[in-house]
């Protein structure tokens, strides 16, 4: 017997700042922790004695173990440059760890992602 | 008096659409919207595509322009709303809805996205015995990754029309034409395993092509106190690639080879030949992983009854066929529902449903040649048909009593719901020598029937809390018996001296080893209780909350009893310090403990 374990846990928040009436700043971030894993299975018996084996099953659980860690910010200012528009500029950061490599490879990697442009209501 | 509020707001918005067409019809046009212009710049580092999973990175490095926009408004009569949207080549979407006369409305939306998918590096999957003299022995696994540089992506896109038009004749009369377009392109992984399970695993890069079309054409509406509606759809799913071919291996002996001569004896044994016998094919180039095209028609009508200012009473009838073009293979689908809803008194309603479905698939023909054919002891025949596991008559009935009280409404349902299967799982054929006889006797495939039923009770309690708050609880206990499971699955029985060898063949120890474990991880008692809460602190903070615990355990398996833990929090806070600032903060846990039997089969022969 072995037991099973998954648990997420996500932390989240979003700031809005109207600083004045012409800039506004605005911050989101996220993250999210994963992991999943099985207890040991134990001693294993054989119902026969198999010759000329030497099978070692200590670690057999803890082939599909898995534990990513996720973090996201995203950071952004607009600037308002006449009644119904507005300059605007962000940043956003996501950034994944592997912390249990195996089946698909080490998935580490990160994105930043720089935006701009212009708003315009009518 | 919170009651009038959603009625209010209503009101409101509905005048709001109705002085947008007033005021189109005094030739002022109502127009709003809203774009944004300009262009973003990605850089990445280490793996790609699970941290970038629905992202392109077709532009990375460079500037790639992206816009958004959104129009809404009402001109001469007319109500309409248009919007666009693109980050990249994969991304975007666009769509316009338009109401030209208050009888005909039409809308067109478009949306695609890229999502990266998994590579299966196959690495784990390398390991061969060693026998006591330290040579390598004949248990091994093994894998090629073909493509070990691939990577792969699956590109999204759906397509959707709709057009709806009011009969002036009938009483919320309206016909009805809507289309979906799904299709599916790019490339994914494809693993293929080699004659003995998973001895040799292959992955190759496999192209995805296929197309979903949806038709749904229907019309309702209400004669007196009787309400119909009726729905044709038709829905096909094709797969225009025609799959990957890939070398199966030649058969052979793990260590000895094709051919292999006794230095002892010098006697020639030809492993290509016998074990060749054993198998469907070997040494040849084959397709792999070929998709079904599936073609589906289906029927509905309803009928909708106002008996009186109490009683409401509704049925349906429902048919499906669905053709799988590629094998021939069809399965039927029909589906009668029924229900009546009774306002006993002002508070108090009792809503009874019953339905009843069946799903009945071909059976297949699985043709075989014999097994170890022209060899010693050997022509059995392993042909079997199958029935579907898809197969079932289900009847399912419900009934609900709701109830108000002053703030707060309780809930009280039962459910009960019998699933006949008439193959909940199949043993395959094999074969044992009778020792009374003497002769090698056929056991064919057999499927395991099973009735499963299930009476699931829930309570459910509403209360509000003035203006500021509202809370809702509900407990369900769930109990099932023959719960669906995988019978006699896993946990093999031991030989101990026993001998399957069949008469006149003394190279096959058995050809279905015994197993008794019954398998699954469905529960057959659950109790689930579920909170959720929100809470209005002042005009500046509010606060939500939720909680889900569930306890599971299926005590009716013969091997092991499974037990699952599921608890589920989250609480979000909403905040504005001052007129400038607002924060929003959240947290959510979720945990599953659950447990499994592992049996593995430790063979030495």
């Amino acid at each position: 017997m072995s037991d099973y374990t998954s648990e997420f846990n996500v932390v989240f928040f979003n700031a809005i700042l109207n600083a004045s009436e012409k800039f506004n700043f605005y911050m989101d971030g996220a993250y999210t922790k994963s992991e999943g894993s099985f207890t040991s299975f134990g001693v294993l018996e054989a119902d026969e004695t198999v010759p000329n084996q030497d099978l070692d099953y200590s670690m057999v659980n803890e082939y599909s173990d898995l534990d990513f860690a996720l973090f996201e910010l995203t950071y952004g200012v607009s600037f308002q440059v006449d009644t119904d528009a507005r300059l605007y500029t962000s940043v956003t950061y996501m950034d994944l760890t592997d912390n249990q490599p195996y089946v698909y490879g080490d998935q580490d990697g990160s994105i930043t992602y720089y935006s701009a442009g212009m708003t315009v209501g009518f | 008096m919170k009651l009038r509020r959603i009625p209010i707001c209503l009101a409101v918005a509905g005048l709001l659409a109705v002085s947008a067409v007033a005021m189109a019809d005094e030739g002022t046009p109502v127009v709003e919207g809203k774009s944004y212009v300009g262009a973003h710049y990605l850089e990445q580092t280490g793996a790609f595509d699970k941290v970038g999973e629905y992202f392109s990175d077709s532009n990375e490095g460079k500037f790639q322009a992206h816009s958004w926009f959104t129009l809404s408004g009402a001109t001469d009569n007319t109500l309409f709303d248009v919007y666009g949207f693109l980050r990249d080549k994969d991304t975007k979407a666009f769509g316009i809805s338009v109401n030209p006369e208050s009888r005909l409305s039409a809308s067109f939306d478009y949306l695609s996205f890229i999502h990266h998918l998994d590579h299966d590096r196959l690495q784990n999957l390398d390991g061969r015995e060693a026998n006591a003299d330290g040579t390598a022995g004949g248990k091994q696994i093994y894998s090629h990754d073909m493509d070990p540089m691939g990577r792969y992506w699956l590109n999204y896109e759906k397509t959707s029309a709709e057009l709806e038009y009011d009969l002036a004749s009938v009483e919320n009369g309206k016909l009805y034409i809507r289309f979906d377009d799904q299709h599916k392109s790019g490339w994914k992984q494809t693993l293929t395993l080699d004659h003995c399970a998973t001895c040799h695993v292959e992955g190759n890069r496999r192209m995805i092509d296929e197309q979903t079309r949806t038709l749904r054409a229907g019309a309702e509406g209400t004669m007196g106190k009787l309400t119909f509606n009726y729905e044709f759809k038709a829905q096909d799913y094709t797969d225009f690639t025609e799959g990957g071919t890939r070398q199966w291996t030649r058969a052979q002996h793990p260590v000895r080879g094709g051919t292999w001569t006794d230095p002892v004896s010098g006697a020639v044994s030809n492993y290509n030949v016998e074990f060749g016998s054993r198998l469907l094919f070997e040494d040849v180039v084959m397709p792999y992983a070929v998709g079904p095209t599936t073609e589906k028609r289906a029927h509905e009508f309803g009928l909708n009854l106002d008996v009186n200012a109490k009683n409401t009473m509704r049925g349906t009838y429902s048919h499906s066929r669905t053709d799988n073009v590629g094998n021939a293979l069809s399965s039927d689908f029909d589906a009668f529902a029924a229900g009546w809803l009774a306002r006993i008194d002002k508070k108090t309603r009792l809503t009874a449903r019953v339905l009843a479905y069946e799903i009945k698939a071909d059976d297949a023909f699985v043709d075989l040649d014999p097994y170890r054919e022209g060899r010693p002891g050997g022509g059995q025949d392993f042909d079997w048909t199958r029935v579907s596991a898809a197969n079932r008559d289900v009847l399912q009935t419900d009934l609900t009593l709701r109830r108000k009280m002053g703030k707060s409404s309780l809930g009280l349902s039962w459910r009960h719901k019998v699933i006949d299967r008439a193959a909940m799982a199949q043993t395959q054929t094999t074969y044992y020598l009778d020792d009374a006889s003497g002769v090698n006797v056929m056991v064919p495939s057999t499927p395991y029937a099973n009735e499963t039923t299930t009476d699931r009770f829930r309570a459910t309690l509403n209360k509000r809390f003035g203006r500021k708050g509202n809370g809702k609880l509900s407990y369900t206990y769930t109990s099932v018996s023959n719960q669906y499971m995988n019978p006699t699955a896993m946990c093999e029985e031991a030989m101990n001296g026993e001998s399957h060898t069949l008469d006149g063949n003394s190279n096959v120890f058995y050809f279905q080893r015994e197993r008794f474990g019954n398998g699954t991880a469905l529960p057959n008692k659950s109790h689930k209780v579920a909170a959720r809460g929100s809470y209005q602190v002042s005009s500046r903070m509010s606060l939500s909350g939720y909680v889900n615990i569930a306890s599971e355990l299926n005590d009716e398996l013969n091997s092991y009893e499974f037990e699952r833990t599921i608890l589920s929090p989250g609480a979000n806070l909403w905040v504005a310090p001052n007129d400038k600032l607002m924060l929003t903060l959240g947290y959510s846990f979720n945990s599953v403990e659950s447990n499994a039997k592992l049996c593995p089969p430790l063979f030495g022969g």
